[in-house]
């Protein structure tokens, strides 16, 4: 069986090639979408592919496998939808933050999914790169190299923020902590 | 799975009580036959149009790398903030990795040596940053620590781990390269445009950021900043008074690194560790960031800390402009 990166060469001359791409990697586009943004997810889905097929001339292997390349894509078409839903004139009162953060989509996710308020709140402030780290590798069982690459920090920087947002999440949910405050943990 | 990746694996960081249920909260349903039907007709659509001769149907928001910017001279008029002796060190120091010679005099005149690091530096289009990094392993007996080297420009990101293959750092969904203060990114070219008075820099770099986890981050990023940007000596002067302004940060003078340079160290406690970061106050470059268990008792993996332990070290070894950065390793 050919490798994504053999299809995603191929495809350059034969668009055919392209197809097995959709078939494989959909769920797990998909999967990334219907976490951050619900509602949408299967018109991101298309823009997504649409896209990464406008744009696979562009692909790098040097800067990771196809996979990773894709959830990038995807990464791109989540934060313009993002940009898209803000309301007019929500630039300036967004100023400092990411506004392209799907945060508030992933928190009611992890109220629905009955999270603990206490992890919630603490995934809450970590800085955006950092959740998103560790989102993407918990979610999205990418490794932390991908992970990074994905998100556009060094390796090194993000296994020392990982581990970080790791330290910050084993102290807050740790035996110690105040967790009959809150739901259960798993 | 690359080699840093078998020092950092899944079970390393999703190990903290709750993680299972994160986990299980991502679950979703896969999309129906019909959905992945519509986005392969989609492309299939995309395709069929190529051929037809009308070109790509949708162009990606972030083009490769078309041009590098170079990094801005430092031709304006130079820092009042700091000694003219410090601000020398500066310029020196970005030329000739900043710790080597900081607090040593120099031969030559203030301002040849400003033309001399003008010449070296004026148009150079990376920077590059070597540093150690060391994390506490949670299996006592395995060591966790490695070399990178980054290159960063103004679009641009590529880093090398060890001897490893040099790899392009994407910044996906990000118009350039950007330094990240929490949730607010700075951008490589606003740099030059940041106030250097340490008030209003400080409400630029946290914007509406409040409370404890926004001083961590305002923290962090400036590490950042001072770290891996190529801020000049006035944006670097003021950033360290933003850093030792920040509520509850300490201040202790001549410290060393890891390697024995001297340097100033400025504490913030946060949450059940203690953040560190060693300055050298000549260039106003970092030396190292240490996080360490800020009491006893702290666990991880099997072993229970006790304060002061460290649990992350990154030192830089080296940092200043590069007139080239190498190619991407192809990916075998």
């Amino acid at each position: 069986m050919a490798t994504d990166e053999e299809l995603l060469a191929r495809s350059g001359t034969d668009a055919s090639a392209f197809e097995p791409l959709v078939e494989r990697h959909s769920r797990a586009l998909h999967g990334y979408f219907a976490r951050r943004a619900p509602g949408a997810a299967d018109d991101l889905l298309a823009e997504a592919w649409l896209r990464a097929y406008a744009g696979r001339g562009t692909y790098d292997a040097a800067r990771g496998p196809v996979r990773a390349w894709l959830f990038g894509v995807a990464r791109n078409v989540l934060a313009a939808h993002w940009r898209g839903q803000e309301r007019p004139g929500a630039a300036a009162a967004l100023a400092g933050e990411a506004s392209s953060d799907p945060w508030h989509a992933v928190d009611r996710r992890l109220d629905a999914a009955a999270v603990a308020p206490l992890m919630r709140r603490t995934l809450a402030e970590l800085p955006a790169v950092e959740r998103e780290l560790l989102l993407l590798i918990a979610w999205e069982q990418l490794s932390p190299t991908e992970a990074a690459a994905v998100v556009g920090v060094p390796a090194g920087t993000a296994r020392s923020r990982l581990h970080r947002a790791r330290t910050r999440l084993r102290a807050a949910l740790g035996p110690s902590a105040p967790l009959s405050l809150t739901g259960d943990l798993a | 799975m690359t080699g840093q990746d078998r020092n950092t694996d899944d079970r390393d960081l999703l190990d903290f009580p709750g993680a299972g249920r994160l986990r299980a909260a991502g679950k979703v349903a896969p999309p129906s036959a019909d959905v992945v039907a519509a986005a392969l007709a989609a492309v299939r659509s995309a395709a069929a149009g190529q051929a037809d001769g009308e070109g790509p149907a949708l162009e990606l928001e972030r083009e490769p790398l078309a041009e590098v910017v170079p990094v801005r001279t430092w031709r304006r008029r130079l820092p009042v903030l700091v000694s003219a002796a410090a601000v020398v060190a500066v310029a020196l120091g970005v030329a000739l990795q900043p710790w080597s010679d900081s607090g040593n005099g120099h031969g030559s005149s203030p301002a040849a040596e400003r033309t001399a690091v003008q010449e070296r530096t004026g148009t150079a289009p990376y920077w590059k940053v070597r540093t150690f990094q060391w994390n506490r392993s949670s299996e006592k007996d395995r060591r966790d620590e490695s070399y990178e080297t980054v290159w960063l420009s103004r679009n641009d990101k590529r880093g090398q781990f060890g001897d490893g293959p040099v790899r392009e750092y994407s910044e996906a969904g990000m118009a350039g390269t950007a330094f990240w203060i929490g949730r607010n990114p700075i951008m490589w070219d606003e740099l030059e445009k940041l106030p250097t008075d340490p008030d209003a820099l400080r409400a630029r770099l946290l914007g509406k950021a409040t409370g404890e986890s926004a001083e961590e981050g305002l923290f962090s990023g400036i590490e950042d900043l001072l770290a891996r940007s190529p801020a000049e000596p006035r944006l670097r002067a003021a950033l360290f008074k933003v850093l030792t302004g920040i509520p509850g940060a300490r201040v202790t003078e001549q410290v060393k690194d890891s390697t024995g340079r001297p340097g100033t160290a400025v504490d913030l406690d946060a949450d059940t560790w203690r953040l560190r970061l060693i300055i050298d106050t000549g260039t106003f470059h970092a030396l190292e960031m240490v996080t360490t268990a800020r009491n006893d008792g702290l666990s991880w993996g099997t072993q229970k800390l006790r304060a002061g332990d460290p649990l992350l070290r990154t030192t830089y070894l080296s940092v200043g402009p590069a007139w080239e950065a190498p190619n991407p390793s192809p990916r075998r």
